[in-house]
């Protein structure tokens, strides 16, 4: 799976945009520059929720607050992305489109003008829905719909397609980011005074991640997903006791990679798996770590490699969002190897403001949202 | 590129202000010096035409050396490199607190040529006397190798060590296989054209360069006359089964045959999407990918001197 080319005419701060990622440069690395401000959350937070979103019933929500906001008049149908993917044997061409139509409750539609047969649109969801009553007319019901156009397929082949790319569409940011699929009065308590705001934000947040399951965010780190890798690696060694009558060796390769990534120091899973815990092995003498002990950089390098790992994300599309947060410049142009050696198949678009990440690539690599031009008000 | 008295002390002055190259060790490189407007940004980065040289010798850093990594220059030419790096070390020495530099800490690597560079105020003359110094029969003299500071490449230009043959298994694993001449890139039939215009390379026949070359390579080609090394380089390389001497013949050929040109010729498959710089580009980093993985061998010329590099961390 390879996103191609992404176009987004005009959506919050983006303008005009038409990035491609060719599907033959090596590695299938990009980063992704531009200004403060200048949209690259915005660009991979719209294509993971589209993508990721669109044919879950319980995910639309995340889709309905992502849009809200979105001009559009009256009778208007208006391109929200065109998302080219490359799925191993042929491009595939996903048009999102945003159509507003007017009814009377008692009459037929006054406007009802698709551009296509309905039967090759699937139609993700309502954006806006609602009624006025007047005088004149009676009931007039207004609705705005997210619909989805793919390479003239019929509804029912556009929501397998739709379905395979879900599975296949991953986004990694920092937790301090504003999520724009977060209700908008959610993300509004972040500027109240009461620390209530804050609270709700985040839980609102830890609710959308227990959702989303191609969501991560980089935390301090994250045990629970350490743990469940462990215990996956626990399992897979029980059932081939199971199946030949030998424990297998999981659990052991896993510790090795592990410890590998951390240098001198080791971790392993408490015994009754509640936790995780890290020693120091120096001149054989051996020092139990605390929190305070391992450096913000080693952790986010160990959460990404357990993330990508544990949740076997391959042949996907890996999007990460200022994955130089916490890393020294040295770091950060080692996260081009890392993330080949972690998750070779995968393609990441890495929005990020890091010269030296993107020295490890060529500047073809390199992709840009442009700064737009402001007019100044004489 | 070769930079005047006054370009030679701004690029020197940005070199010894930059804050990357404190507690640092500082590597000099050929190539043109990019021309960075602003801060140095993802955006910086992406208008930049080519692919700065020094980014091919970043990428063949080892992969265990993970701090703490040298800083890289592109410096223009050869002798913009070795200018470089003595007015640093001038430059340095009158203005110390203006000077993130440690002099301990700085080199430069420089491509072999055909022709000699003369060099004022260093232990070794000029680029040949390092070379002899630092090589011997293709492979680095280890005991020799702490000495050095100016380095030199033990092949002619960094694209020869695109072209050895241990790369064979990169060129055929790539995902989209470089082509040469329409084919499937093949080292030896690259060697073998290359040996084919060694009579006729101006270079090789200039005057002044034809003793120094035969020299480079009398360890394994005992031959006086330059119209007869062409015909004897590739009778030798023909009959040889031993992969040893095969190897020597290769690397001594890459001693005195400029490769520039022929890895100019690598192209990429017709159905690929970039142009041909671009891919060139990106393969020469996997190369590098392919030498950071390398363990420092007296016959691995980059790795080793990496490896020598490191100690000074």
């Amino acid at each position: 799976m390879h996103l191609l080319r992404v176009q987004v005419p005009d959506f919050r701060g983006l303008k005009d945009i038409d990035i491609t990622f060719e599907k033959d440069f090596v590695p299938k690395i990009f980063p992704l520059g531009s200004q403060n401000g200048g949209g690259k959350s915005t660009l991979l937070q719209l294509i993971f929720v589209l993508l990721h979103c669109s044919v879950d019933e319980h995910k639309i929500p995340l889709v309905q607050a992502l849009l809200q906001g979105f001009k559009i008049l009256d009778g208007e149908e208006k391109i929200l992305a065109i998302i080219d993917i490359w799925d191993g044997e042929k491009t595939v061409t996903l048009e999102f489109y945003c159509q507003r139509n007017i009814f009377l409750e008692e009459e037929e539609r006054l406007k009802d003008e698709y551009r296509t047969p309905e039967n090759i649109i699937y139609n993700i969801c309502d954006v806006e829905n609602f009624r006025e009553e007047t005088p004149e007319d009676g009931t007039i019901i207004t609705i705005t719909k997210l619909n989805c156009h793919v390479n003239n397929q019929k509804k029912e082949q556009a929501k397998l397609f739709l379905d395979k790319v879900s599975r296949k569409i991953f986004l990694a940011a920092p937790s301090t980011q504003v999520f724009l699929f977060l209700p908008q009065k959610s993300r509004q308590l972040l500027f109240k005074k009461s620390s209530k705001g804050d609270k709700n934000y985040y839980s609102e947040l830890e609710s959308a991640r227990s959702k989303l399951r191609g969501l991560f965010t980089y935390d301090f780190l994250d045990v629970d997903l350490l743990i469940e890798f462990f215990k996956d690696a626990r399992d897979r060694d029980f059932r081939e006791a199971i199946k030949t009558g030998n424990y297998g060796n999981r659990y052991q390769s896993l510790i090795k990679e592990l410890n590998l990534l951390l240098g001198n120091k080791r971790i392993n899973v408490n015994e009754d798996l509640s936790g995780v815990n890290f020693h120091l092995y120096n001149n054989g003498e051996t020092i139990e770590l605390y929190p305070e002990d391992l450096s913000h950089g080693e952790l986010k390098r160990l959460s990404i490699y357990v993330w990508l790992k544990s949740r076997n994300i391959e042949d996907a599309i890996v999007l990460m969002d200022e994955i130089e947060i916490a890393f020294h410049p040295d770091w950060q142009y080692q996260i081009k190897s890392d993330l080949e050696k972690w998750g070779p198949s995968n393609q990441y678009i890495l929005a990020t403001h890091s010269y030296a990440l993107c020295e490890a690539l060529t500047p073809a690599h390199v992709k840009e949202i442009e700064p737009k031009l402001i007019k100044q008000e004489s | 590129m070769n930079l005047n008295p006054e370009q030679l002390e701004e690029h020197c002055k940005i070199i010894l202000k930059s804050p990357r190259i404190k507690n640092k060790i500082v590597v000099l490189c050929e190539g043109p010096i990019p021309d960075i407007e602003g801060t140095r940004s993802p955006q910086a980065y992406k208008k930049m035409e080519e692919m700065p040289d020094a980014n091919f010798y970043k990428a063949c850093v080892p992969r265990w050396w993970r701090e703490k990594l040298p800083q890289f220059f592109n410096c223009g030419d050869r002798a913009s490199v070795i200018n470089t790096y003595l007015k640093l070390l001038t430059l340095h020495k009158q203005d110390t607190t203006n000077s993130y530099l440690e002099p301990d800490r700085l080199f430069a690597m420089i491509d072999l040529d055909l022709h000699l560079q003369k060099i004022d105020d260093y232990f070794f003359p000029d680029t040949e006397a390092i070379f002899c110094n630092l090589y011997e029969k293709s492979e680095v003299k280890a005991q020799n190798a702490k000495l050095h500071r100016i380095w030199i490449t033990g092949l002619i230009h960094k694209e020869a060590y695109f072209l050895t043959p241990e790369l064979q298994s990169i060129f055929d694993d790539y995902p989209h296989p470089p082509m040469y001449q329409d084919n499937p890139v093949e080292v030896n039939s690259i060697y073998m054209d290359m040996a084919d215009k060694i009579s006729s390379d101006p270079d090789l026949k200039n005057n002044l360069n034809i003793q120094r070359a035969l020299d480079r390579i009398n360890h394994c080609l005992n031959c006086a006359d330059l119209n007869k090394l062409q015909d004897l380089w590739k009778t030798e390389f023909k009959n040889t089964s031993n992969e040893t001497c095969q190897h020597q013949l290769i690397m001594a050929l890459l001693t005195i045959k400029k490769a520039k040109n022929y890895w100019g010729e690598i192209k990429p498959p017709v159905d690929w999407s970039g142009n041909e710089r671009v891919f060139r580009e990106q393969l020469s980093l996997e190369i590098g990918r392919f030498y950071s993985a390398q363990s420092s061998d007296v016959k691995c010329h980059i790795p080793f001197f990496f490896n020598t590099l490191h100690e000074f961390v």
